[in-house]
């Protein structure tokens, strides 16, 4: 009888700890989910990132899940009042540093400096992008992808006209006005819904104008921003706008890839654009069945070297400081950094996973010319990187308030409604305010 | 035993109903009020902790010509918007009174608008209509008609964007505006055309009181929501070309999004509001004055 019920209550026992034991297992051996909000991609691009870094992550451990959430145009304004409220994505993608810098007053990212041990990143990645990413001494974010300006053009059109791309500011006007005559308006571009494309003009007129030299200068409060040789950049941006270069009135109403279409049907001859319109620009010259042409960007004065390659990060990625699963963020991004996922991702996805290695990535043999030529434009950058030699791009060196008046400024100046001087002296004003409120991030020195 | 009089009344608990909808009422309305009236007197980036500042923000803002700029551009926005749909959509609606067949076709037209999503409407007016390249005014173009997107010129951008706001609206007013009029006594329409009176007598001196309250709360209605435009012109102009179609809403955004002045933003925001406020204050005197009368 004792024996019974002894047996009893132990099978009881048993069952019911088999039973608690059961129903806590799979709470414990659930995978901890690590969330990243993306911004938009194409079907084809997110079957890209699933295929070559979701799905291969996943099955390499069970500790953790990504899940990428595709968050289109409103993901800055998303992360903005999540971050600011303690909450947010595990993994951060911000619009580059001068975005990365306000998430880090207010101490919303994490310090990522033990995981850049663990995984040797200061090794793996350019100095300046580790520089880029520190602020007092933190490493806060790495460059998901590094961009530069180049030439593009209508090579089928340039070789019907016997034309070759400009070196210098000669060069470019003679070529311009040929292209008016010819009733082919020289430079497709164009901002609805895009204004800030109207920075990367100015960017480029900074910089292959003045030259690098004096942009670090006016960036590092060396030299302010309504110098005279500034003030005449921005007037040769002006007299471009004056003659038609960009179309006119017509850049307002033309996006991105309208312009593309224009530059692809050969009524407009070049674009002055970034490399990540390597994502885009192909498929357009694809369909009118015309071949593209990439060069670098004109020399305008002889102050400035040629050719320049203007470094630009427009995402930086980190991890939020309230993230859970901080060293499963960090294991995603130790994937990013490598050169298999990079040279994957650049066959399908060409002009957006240009991760600034330390040691340039061994060459791709390829046949496709556009890949060759991105290639190229990459190998230009990665050697003035190396070299100290490059430019600096809007988007990543200005500061928020300065970029922001920038990109509606400058239409005031092509409209007539204020002088290059008195938008010089505006962006000065603006400038000096925010480096005297530190909000600045001074630029590493050059080379 | 009790007498009546000694008998404990109920409590009142009428209140409690009142409860669900006040306090999601303070948590959507009054919470987000409060905050933004104390951040206008803040220095904050959205992150670090705010820095109380006073009225700085406000004499800053006050000395910015892009606040006034844009203060004039909702002035004029909104007094075209308050005045022309109302015009068109009376007009409309006492055609819709004059006929019987169709009468719903037009109904659902005219109301269409509505119902579809501001920014897919205006991204539609701005790549298949004002598109010089792929919308009517590119075929126009083409045709030699000499015509312009009115949203790449700095003295028609705001214009181009009202005229799109305008058409998305004004249908709806002719709705409203068509319920009204059908509510309206027939006998007295009916005993002042036999007394004589022009088609015109008869709506100033019949129609137009009988319908005069719904017209004042549309009226309002239009001035606060046109007060307070954001969409349109984000979608449309992002403000420019130049700072021409900037209004306080777009302007207050750009403040806390762009430059991450949050104080500096719910400046702005404070200063829309209480225009906003003195809009419905006058409407309240003059619905109480006529009350009166």
């Amino acid at each position: 009888m004792h024996t019974s019920k002894h047996t009893r209550r132990s099978l009881l026992a048993c069952a019911a700890t088999t039973a608690f034991a059961s129903s806590i297992r799979p709470a414990l051996a659930a995978p901890k989910t690590i969330v990243w909000w993306y911004e938009g991609a194409t079907a084809a691009q997110q079957a890209a990132l699933t295929n070559y870094l979701t799905e291969p992550f996943n099955a390499s451990q069970s500790d953790y899940k990504l899940v990428i959430e595709w968050r289109g145009n409103a993901l800055p304004d998303q992360l903005l009042v999540a971050l600011a409220g303690g909450q947010g994505p595990d993994i951060v993608l911000t619009n580059g540093p001068s975005w990365t810098q306000r998430f880090v007053s207010g101490n919303k990212l994490l310090d990522l400096n033990p995981f850049a041990q663990k995984f040797g990143w200061k090794e793996k990645l350019a100095p300046i992008v580790i520089q880029l990413g520190s602020y007092d001494g933190k490493l806060i974010a790495l460059p998901k992808t590094i961009e530069t300006q180049a030439l593009f053009y209508n090579q089928t059109l340039f070789k019907k006209n016997s034309w070759t791309p400009p070196n210098d500011l000669t060069e470019t006007e003679k070529l311009a006005d040929t292209m008016l005559k010819a009733g082919i308006q020289p430079f497709a571009a164009g901002n609805a819904g895009q204004r800030f494309a109207n920075r990367h003009l100015l960017g480029i007129c900074y910089n292959n104008y003045c030259s690098p030299e004096l942009v670090y200068k006016a960036l590092s409060g060396e030299m302010p921003w309504n110098a005279p040789v500034f003030v005449e950049a921005v007037e040769l941006l002006r007299s471009w706008w004056d003659k038609g270069y960009f179309g006119g009135q017509k850049y307002f109403s033309l996006n991105m890839n309208q312009s593309f279409a224009l530059l692809a049907a050969g009524k407009a001859g070049m674009a002055m654009q970034g490399t990540w319109v390597f994502q885009w620009m192909p498929d357009t010259f694809e369909k009118t069945k015309q071949e593209m042409g990439v060069a670098a960007l004109p020399q305008l004065s002889p102050k400035a070297p040629y050719p320049i390659f203007v470094l630009g990060i427009g995402a930086d990625l980190a991890i939020n400081a309230a993230s859970q699963v901080a060293e499963g963020c960090a294991m995603v991004l130790d994937r990013l950094i490598d050169y298999s996922f990079v040279e994957k991702m650049s066959q399908v996805w060409e002009g957006e996973w240009n991760i600034p290695f330390a040691k340039p990535a061994p060459p791709v043999a390829t046949t496709d010319p556009v890949q060759a030529e991105a290639a190229k434009l990459r190998a230009g950058l990665s050697e003035a990187m190396i070299s100290g030699r490059y430019g600096y791009a809007p988007w990543t060196f200005w500061p928020s308030k300065t970029d922001d008046y920038m990109k509606g400024g400058v239409e005031e100046v092509w409209l007539k409604q204020i002088t290059p001087k008195q938008f010089s002296d505006k962006v000065n004003d603006t400038f000096q305010q925010e480096l005297k409120d530190g909000v600045v991030k001074k630029p590493p020195p050059r080379g | 035993m009790t007498s009546p009089r000694r008998r404990k009344r109920p409590p009142n608990r009428k209140w409690l109903f009142l409860l669900p909808a006040l306090i999601v009422s303070l948590a959507v309305v009054l919470v987000p009020v409060i905050v933004t009236t104390l951040l206008a007197f803040t220095d904050w980036n959205g992150f670090a902790l705010p820095k109380w500042v006073g009225l700085a923000n406000f004499a800053a803002i006050t000395s910015e010509p892009r606040f006034w700029a844009a203060f004039r551009n909702n002035c004029l926005y909104t007094f075209l918007f308050a005045t022309l749909p109302m015009i068109c959509s009376l007009f409309a609606a006492m055609m819709l009174m004059m006929i019987r067949r169709g009468r719903t076709f037009f109904q659902v037209v005219y109301f269409l608008p509505v119902t579809i999503a501001t920014v897919i409407l205006a991204l539609i007016w701005r790549s298949m209509i004002y598109s010089p390249t792929t919308g009517v005014v590119g075929w126009l173009q083409q045709l030699g008609v000499p015509i312009d997107n009115p949203l790449v010129n700095v003295n028609t951008s705001l214009l181009g964007v009202l005229f799109v706001d305008m058409w998305s609206w004004w249908g709806y007013l002719t709705v409203i505006y068509f319920a009204a009029l059908r509510q309206v006594d027939r006998s007295l329409i009916e005993a002042a055309l036999v007394d004589g009176a022009s088609r015109w007598q008869t709506f100033w001196h019949v129609l137009r009181p009988s319908i005069l309250p719904t017209v004042m709360f549309m009226l309002l209605m239009s001035i606060i929501w046109s007060f307070r435009v954001f969409d349109w012109i984000y979608v449309l102009t992002e403000g420019g070309p130049g700072f021409s179609s900037e209004v306080l809403a777009t302007l207050a955004y750009k403040t806390a999004f762009q430059s991450f002045e949050v104080g500096r933003a719910s400046a702005y925001s404070l200063s829309m509001s209480l225009l906003g406020l003195a809009a419905i204050v006058i409407y309240l005197r003059l619905q109480a004055r006529r009350e009166k009368v």
